[in-house]
């Protein structure tokens, strides 16, 4: 299971969790096992340009995209490219 | 790991008095207001960080909906069973094949027509009506409007292509109006599968060759009476104006005594065919009240003259009031400004601060307590 870590108003989305762990194989695969994937991809299918996306510590455009390889105890956080002044 | 904790609630809500749902810039707040509209409180805070274009509670079986947008999120419907407590969000979306288009901002809802009970609409940007059949599941794009002919002769304004005014008519589930910024109104006598340009008598918002064109008017807020058979009212960016004949002509009434024709709030008496409110503000470079002078002008004689109400407004008051952020029942009238304040009309004609300091306010609805 990897851990998908979700900003807060994505968590209120989500039903009020932040902590997700889902089983996925790819990045594609862990945010599409989310109830706000709608939120996080655009209807085409991209990654949202106003987020941020991080596999542990590199970001997810470094590592593959959304095709990225993700693997059990991985640790996904999203956060919001507003996140700071 | 810092706390998530956006919202709050507040105990039981009061037997007899007024609901007031206020969409601000960073979310829902919903206030209680006692039956003389003088005391009120702040009763709870949803959709934190969403700026909540337009909420309404729908009158057929008590369920919330908002029209949430947000910067990174994008546009939304939100749905809530319980009063605000909890929400769920519209993910179905459909739109006619061959088409790119998208929405960009959901500024409207209303519900369908009392025969319809899960029918909703939805305005947006950039000119979309929406339709769903499964209260809010479901959301399809309006072919008529993607595809009428004068599409090409819209202009875009300060909020967008937007459709911001659905108004089906309570004694025919066929008809119904739409305003568009800047397409001007659009009446629809078969349910939405074709729309017809009703905007004569209205100005041009901007320069152009025909003074009363077909389209490309500005609609601010677009009104049906809902007891008088045919009566329209909009506040447009040329004025305020009167219908009789369910849109086919309009009538100009702001020169009977309001000092300016610009303004965006609209708001009408349920048992008064004759009684209209408006707030003026300066020109649409400005969007302020003019001199500072917050006012609200009334007519009790369908436009033929106005007075000013404002005992118990600030002044100076240098804000102003969004479209969508003024409302009305059988009791009173309601307005919120960008200022975060919130004011209900009393008894004597004399203004409540319901609320202040409130993030800035984007639309206000009432509604009563249900029994």
């Amino acid at each position: 299971m990897a851990q998908v870590t979700l900003p807060c108003i994505l968590a209120d989305q989500a039903g009020g969790q932040r902590l997700w762990n889902v089983p996925a194989t790819t990045l594609d695969e862990a945010i599409r096992a989310l109830p706000v994937a709608d939120l996080i991809l655009t209807p085409a299918g991209r990654a949202n340009p106003w987020l941020l996306i991080f596999i542990n510590e590199d970001h997810f455009l470094q590592t593959g995209g959304l095709e990225s390889p993700v693997a059990d105890d991985d640790v996904i956080q999203i956060a919001s490219v507003l996140a700071g002044g | 790991m810092p706390s998530c904790a956006m919202g709050f609630r507040i105990g039981n809500a009061m037997a007899d008095g007024v609901r007031a749902l206020v969409g601000t810039r960073k979310g829902l707040f919903i206030l209680a207001g006692d039956e003389h509209r003088r005391e009120w409180r702040i009763d709870s805070l949803a959709l934190g960080g969403w700026a909540v274009y337009h909420a309404m509670v729908d009158p057929r079986d008590g369920v919330v909906y908002a029209a949430a947008n947000h910067l990174v999120y994008g546009p939304t419907v939100q749905r809530s069973a319980d009063d605000g407590a909890t929400w769920t969000r519209s993910t179905r979306w459909s739109f006619p094949p061959d088409t790119d288009v998208k929405l960009d901002a959901a500024w409207h809802l209303t519900s369908g027509h009392a025969s319809q009970p899960e029918t909703l609409w939805l305005g947006g940007d950039p000119g979309l009506l929406f339709r769903s059949d499964d209260s809010g599941e479901t959301w399809h794009a309006n072919t008529g409007l993607l595809t009428h002919p004068t599409r090409e002769s819209w202009i875009v304004s300060a909020g967008g292509l937007s459709l911001h005014s659905i108004q089906v008519d309570p004694a025919d589930a066929n008809r119904m109006f739409v305003a568009i910024s800047a397409a001007g109104i659009l009446r629809s006598t078969d349910a939405g599968e074709t729309w017809t340009p009703i905007n004569d008598g209205v100005l041009s918002a901007y320069p152009n060759p025909i003074t009363y064109p077909d389209v490309g008017q500005c609609p601010h807020k677009l009104l049906l009476h809902p007891a008088l058979l045919g009566r329209l009212w909009q506040q447009n960016h040329t004025g305020v104006y009167r219908s009789e004949d369910y849109g086919d002509s309009w009538t100009r009434v702001d020169p009977n005594g309001v000092p300016s024709d610009f303004g965006f709030p609209l708001m009408l008496d349920p048992a008064d065919p004759d009684a209209a409110y408006v707030i003026p503000e300066k020109s649409y470079e400005f969007h302020w009240t003019d001199g500072g002078r917050l006012g609200v002008y009334k007519t009790r004689d369908a436009g033929k003259s106005w007075q000013l109400l404002d005992d118990g407004l600030p002044s100076p008051a240098w804000t102003a009031v969004l479209r969508e952020a003024s409302a009305s029942d059988s009791q009173s009238v309601y307005f919120g400004t960008q200022s975060g304040s919130l004011f209900a009309l009393t008894e004597g004609n004399q203004w409540v601060e319901a609320a202040n300091h409130l993030p800035s306010i984007l639309s206000v609805e009432v509604t009563s307590w249900p029994k």
